[in-house]
């Protein structure tokens, strides 16, 4: 079998907390766990969505796969290769095949330059072809972006265009690199709905149109329905169910997946939903005890939960959920 | 009025102020060839008050002043140009640095800033002088050594936030070195605030360098105006226009270095541009009081319009809206970006912007007239809609978590809210009621005692939320309430919301782009396109069988959970301003425009009587 394309292993990164001056006198170190023990793999070319509240670390994930930050401990391979001590010329290569696309389009872009420069500053970063070239691959990725004719933005600046064009130039910018991986931070999340669905259907045109793989960062599981082929929910910095997208949402095993899936708001003719209350909210990592992680505001907690770590429970062909009680969930 | 005058003054000053400092500027150059004495020649008469031959008089030893100040000039120029551009150079580098990489650079970086606007720049260059000997050089390098950390410190906050913009963290992230980064994104984007603090350092430079002067600290061999002032005012009975013409020479120049810097400021600031657009205020409709009529409904608007005021340009944002909400009711307005839905919202309670006008329409809030004809109403002398906010009708505005005071706990600000209209209140009687309103949106009680930075942006919105509900209001606009949360907290909060209308009663009007968000919340919506409700329909009836093609649209466009995997379909273009089409605005976009809906306004199609859309061809969708 094939190696994965990007294969993380017990990915883990940890912050130091401040706990005051008493706690430094009695040699007191706290760190915040961003990220837990992460495995994640993604094959070539394909979608695996990330999906998780604000705090649950899912950022810090994707800033980790682009060695945006670098991991406390953990193994990361890339392309057959172990990268976790990548620097110099070996990481500016690696940034030129993985490439990000961040949340706000408002501030993608320098307000100074104008949308071409954007899209060809990557090009010239890396020294790739010379000036000409430049701007004709530059146009040609802002017109697959769906920024047609390109010419019409090509001499405009950020301010001239709308949320939805900007996120479009931002496109073309992580893309024009000819990347084998992207890792897309909410891309539409700031978007009105009205223009998630371009900007949603442009991103699947191009992932299948240059065989990209994604990890989609997003907390909202519809839009993770559009985007992938495999989802992996994220609970306080650790993944606690995978399953391939349709599996996921039609039956999921750990409590917070399918409290995800019924928190989406419906509007289908008399689907008005029962909402799930939760209690509280998600606690900071420290509180979390030594079982498992969900517990305290789990409906189905039981003092197993409360005291053991939960398993990987196998549900399916790649379903897995880090729940006690997944067997029984599942199958309700 | 008073303001806009007040800007075009002070623009007028800035004008005034560059056109002296340029004048100054080629006076300087130009000295050598200007039909003038020598300003070192001691050919006149000394103490020749001024007159034919020597426009400013003569000094003690017979030098002609109006050669020396021209002559002084450029030295006072020299020193403003050089000092200035060196101490923002320093700065601009240093300052830079130190904000963008942090840690060790800034803790290093920060201390040296600070050692250095410890040193007097008076006894630095009493040092220089007295190690090196007194020329202009060494007063300029010491003026730019005392004043560089300004620079750097401006630099550094700039760098500080620059560097978390996003264009800056994907240039990195495309593999751009840390000096590509602050050279081609942080320092260029930074720049604006040195510029204006440049300008006013050299008016600092300046005076700086007289006053060295007037202390003989200076440049023996260059004419000063510090110097010419030190020597005019041991002659001060006899010969006056020796230190006068120097002094307010040095007056002017000074003065419009900073006016420059300022207006600078103006003109690189939007927040204080914004200023000179706010519109003239229309007349408030004075009418007599009425009595608040149980039976009416909450909300009528009629013919509602709103228009902005860009410099000359009009921007009509709400056009001619009409539309009433009974009581507990709750209308959804749903709409994208700039389709004026918050302008609406805005406009409903007269919270808009400095530079919006509401051109026409009739507002009652529970039966009280509250805008007539797009003017405010006054009821002997009082504005009508003042007792009612917050008791009758309140807003939660979006993204308003943020709008919570950091230094406060959130216990304290509602306290303080709620005395406003209640000032007898007891503390007793005040702290029941926060309990009350926190019991009700299900916000712990012990959180009354938390600052705003202890909570999460749900519990933060509910805060919010609970400080609405203080005065039991009839009516409240809420603008999207949600749409910075997460998917999780955005359910519990609209089911708070859903769950607080029905059980007091409320009418609830509420603001989304989402019509996911909005339609479990709402008994009726309103699609709003360029200023218009395009259609309006009871919640079911609008999913089932909306009949303008942009509403059906809007539906495609949700990506949907139930069911089996259906894409989201995208809509085209881009949506269009308000009252600029002559036929239907929405034609540009629309899949069954006709000629007809380019020519002329869509009629408004009844479908039933709750159900309009305001369209030519009004069909119902295309069953999926």
């Amino acid at each position: 079998m094939k190696p994965p394309l990007f294969q993380a292993q017990a990915l883990t990164k940890s912050y130091p907390l401040r706990g005051g001056l008493m706690a430094a006198l009695r040699g007191e170190r706290s760190t915040l766990r961003a990220v837990d023990g992460v495995d994640l793999s993604i094959d070539a070319g394909e979608i695996l969505a990330l999906v998780g509240e604000s705090g649950s670390g899912k950022t810090t994930t994707g800033k980790l796969v682009t060695l945006q930050e670098r991991p406390s401990a953990g193994e990361i391979r890339f392309d057959g290769g172990d990268i976790g001590a990548l620097s110099g010329d070996a990481l500016k290569a690696y940034r030129r095949r993985v490439q990000m696309i961040f949340q706000n389009p408002y501030e993608a872009l320098n307000p100074r330059h104008r949308i071409l420069d954007s899209v060809i500053e990557p090009l010239a970063i890396h020294r790739i072809g010379d000036r000409d070239a430049r701007r004709d691959m530059a146009l040609r990725m802002l017109e697959k972006s769906g920024l047609s004719p390109a010419l019409d933005f090509a001499e405009r600046y950020p301010a001239d265009l709308s949320g939805g064009q900007l996120q479009r130039v931002a496109i073309a910018r992580a893309l024009v690199l000819e990347p084998k991986l992207v890792v897309a931070d909410e891309p539409v999340s700031m978007l009105d709905v009205s223009v998630r669905a371009g900007v949603m259907a442009q991103m699947l045109a191009l992932s299948r149109e240059l065989s990209l793989a994604s990890l989609y960062i997003t907390h909202d599981l519809a839009v993770a329905r559009v985007m992938s082929t495999r989802i992996a929910v994220m609970y306080l910095g650790a993944i606690i169910e995978e399953a391939p997208t349709e599996t996921l949402i039609a039956g999921a095993g750990h409590p917070y997946a399918r409290l995800l899936v019924s928190a989406v708001p419906e509007h289908r003719a008399g689907a008005r939903r029962s909402r799930v209350r939760l209690a509280g909210e998600a606690s900071s990592l420290g509180e979390a005890g030594s079982g498992c992680r969900f517990a305290p505001r789990c409906p189905h907690a039981a003092d197993l939960c409360r005291n053991t770590p939960p398993p990987r429970m196998n549900l399916g062909p790649g379903h897995w959920a880090a729940c006690h009680f997944a067997e029984e969930i599942a199958r309700s | 009025m008073q303001l806009l005058l007040a800007t075009l003054r002070s623009r007028f000053a800035v004008q005034l102020s560059i056109a002296l400092v340029a004048f100054t500027a080629v006076i300087a150059l130009l000295a050598p060839w200007l039909p003038l004495p020598d300003p070192a020649a001691m050919e006149a008469q000394p103490y020749l008050p001024p007159g034919p031959g020597a426009w400013m008089g003569t000094d003690n030893y017979g030098r002609d002043v109006m050669a020396r100040l021209v002559w002084g000039a450029r030295s006072a120029l020299l020193v403003a140009l050089i000092s200035s551009a060196l101490a923002s150079l320093l700065g601009v580098v240093f300052g830079s640095m130190s904000g963008y990489f942090g840690g060790v650079v800034d803790a290093v970086l920060s201390r040296t800033f600070e050692v250095f606007l410890l040193i007097p720049s008076f006894f630095l260059v009493l040092l220089i002088v007295a190690l090196f000997g007194s020329r202009l050089e060494f007063t300029m390098i010491a003026i730019a050594l005392t004043t560089w950390p300004r620079s750097a410190r401006i630099m550094r906050a700039q760098a500080l936030t620059l560097k978390s913009r996003v264009y800056v963290q994907a240039s990195r992230a495309a593999g751009a070195s840390n000096a590509h980064a602050l050279l081609r994104h942080v320092i260029p984007n930074g720049l604006g605030p040195i510029v204006t603090d440049g300008a006013i350092l050299m008016g600092l430079a300046v005076l700086t360098e007289a006053g060295l002067s007037f202390l003989g600290l200076g440049d023996q061999n260059q004419v000063s105006w510090g110097r010419m002032i030190f020597d005019g005012q041991r002659q001060l009975r006899i010969a006056p226009w020796m230190s006068i013409f120097p002094g307010v020479a040095l007056l002017i120049l000074v003065t419009a270095f900073n006016l420059i810097g300022d207006g600078l400021n103006q003109a690189l600031n939007p927040q204080l541009n914004r200023l000179v657009n706010r519109a003239r205020e229309r007349k408030p409709a004075a009418l007599p009081p009425t009595p608040l009529d149980p039976a009416a409904p909450a909300l009528v608007v009629k013919d509602l319009s709103l228009v902005y005021r860009l410099g000359d340009r009009e921007i009509l944002a709400v056009n001619r809206l009409s539309f009433e909400l009974a009581r507990g009711d709750g209308l959804g307005v749903v709409g994208e970006s700039g389709c004026g839905k918050s302008s609406l919202g805005a406009a409903i309670l007269q919270v808009t912007a400095p530079n919006a006008v509401l051109t026409s329409g009739d507002v009652d809030l529970v039966g009280a007239p509250i805008l007539r004809d797009g003017r405010r109403v006054t009821n002997d002398g009082k504005d009508a809609l003042g007792p009612l906010r917050w008791t009758k009708a309140a807003m939660i505005f979006q993204g308003a978590m943020n709008a919570l005071n950091p230094v406060m706990t959130v216990g304290s600000q509602l306290s303080e809210a709620y005395r406003l209209h209640k000032p007898a209140a007891s503390a007793a009687k005040t702290a029941a009621r926060l309990a009350e309103v926190f019991d009700l949106i299900g916000v712990p009680r012990a959180r009354l005692t938390s600052y705003p930075h202890e909570l999460s942006g749900g519990m933060r919105q509910r805060v919010m939320i609970a400080l609405s509900l203080l005065h039991e209001p009839e009516l409240i606009i809420a603008d999207e309430p949600t749409t910075a949360l997460d998917v999780l907290v955005q359910d519990q909060i609209l089911g708070e919301i859903d769950d607080l209308r029905r059980r007091m009663g409320l009418s609830l009007i509420l603001i989304s782009h989402d019509l996911g968000a909005i339609a479990e919340t709402c008994d009726r919506v309103a699609v709003m396109y360029a200023g218009e409700f395009v259609e309006i329909a009871p919640t079911a009836t609008l999913f089932e069988d909306a009949r303008h093609p942009y509403t059906q649209a809007l539906i495609a466009a949700i990506p949907t959970m139930a069911g089996p995997k259906r894409d989201p379909v995208a809509l085209p273009g881009e949506p269009a301003a308000a009252g600029a089409a002559i036929g239907c605005s929405f034609a540009p976009r629309c899949v069954r425009a006709q000629a007809i809906c380019r020519a002329s306004p869509p009629p408004r199609a009844t479908i039933s009587a709750e159900h309009q859309a305001l369209c030519h061809f009004p069909a119902p969708p295309v069953s999926a």
